[in-house]
């Protein structure tokens, strides 16, 4: 499935709403999260926006956005911003999101307190990114 | 052409990098040294927050915008293109019957 596209958001979301642990890793974090993948003239020229919310210990809700401005809009608790490669990285297992965090080179908007402090979590998102086979549309390309 | 030797600064750079990374991955596996980055960032989160608010209360008392001021207007420019875009949808439906 190709990353970020509607069918493999779908596939993840599906995932990880099966994951017994998530309620726990969702409490007490702020109601809805987006999700910027920065354009990459090259690699990945249309860069992709994606907006979800949780409700009861799951997602409960949650779309790809047509345009990365409509961010701005919907004001989400978390804005998490990065450019196209580092994503491939991070989603590949190649880079540590909480380091890149820290590092500024993934950009949170919110409350980053709250996600370090479950950051011991993170098994639930990588279990399910491993379950989706995601193909990258700069490989997809060649 | 061979490859370009890495002067001093690089190197040492490149090595305190590498060595970073490996304390914060140390720290960040051990449940304290996660709950002490957790409060270390929150501290700083709240300082930013209190220093943005400073910025515009001085800015304002100025007469001059502050980044709340640019953030409702990047707010209000969102919200007036995606009801562009939104119209162009329903005029284009509209062409089509």
């Amino acid at each position: 499935m190709l990353f970020a596209s509607e069918p493999w958001l779908a596939a993840v979301v599906a995932a990880v709403n099966r994951h017994p642990d998530l309620a726990r890793a969702l409490a007490g974090l702020g109601s809805d999260l987006a999700a910027v993948v920065e354009r990459d003239r090259n690699l990945f020229s249309t860069g992709a926006a994606i907006w979800g919310r949780q409700e009861r210990g799951g997602i409960a809700e949650w779309r790809l956005l047509e345009d990365e401005d409509d961010v701005l809009e919907l004001e989400p608790a978390y804005v998490v911003r990065a450019p196209y490669l580092l994503w491939k990285e991070i989603l590949q297992g190649r880079a540590d999101p909480v380091q890149a965090a820290l590092s500024g080179r993934v950009k949170v908007k919110g409350d980053l307190e709250g996600l370090v402090r479950r950051s011991a979590y993170r098994y639930i998102l990588d279990e399910a990114l491993r379950s989706v086979p995601t193909e990258f549309p700069d490989e997809v390309k060649r | 052409m061979s490859e370009r030797r890495k002067g001093i600064p690089e190197a040492i750079l490149e090595q305190g990098t590498r060595m970073a990374t490996r304390a914060a991955k140390v720290v960040l596996d051990d449940p304290r040294g996660q709950e002490a980055i957790a409060a270390a960032v929150g501290a700083a989160q709240k300082g930013k927050r209190k220093l943005e608010e400073v910025q515009g209360r001085v800015l304002r008392a100025a007469g001059l915008p502050s980044k709340g001021d640019y953030d409702d207007v990047a707010r209000s420019m969102a919200r007036l293109k995606r009801k562009i875009r939104d119209l162009s949808k329903h005029v284009d439906e509209g062409r089509k019957r």
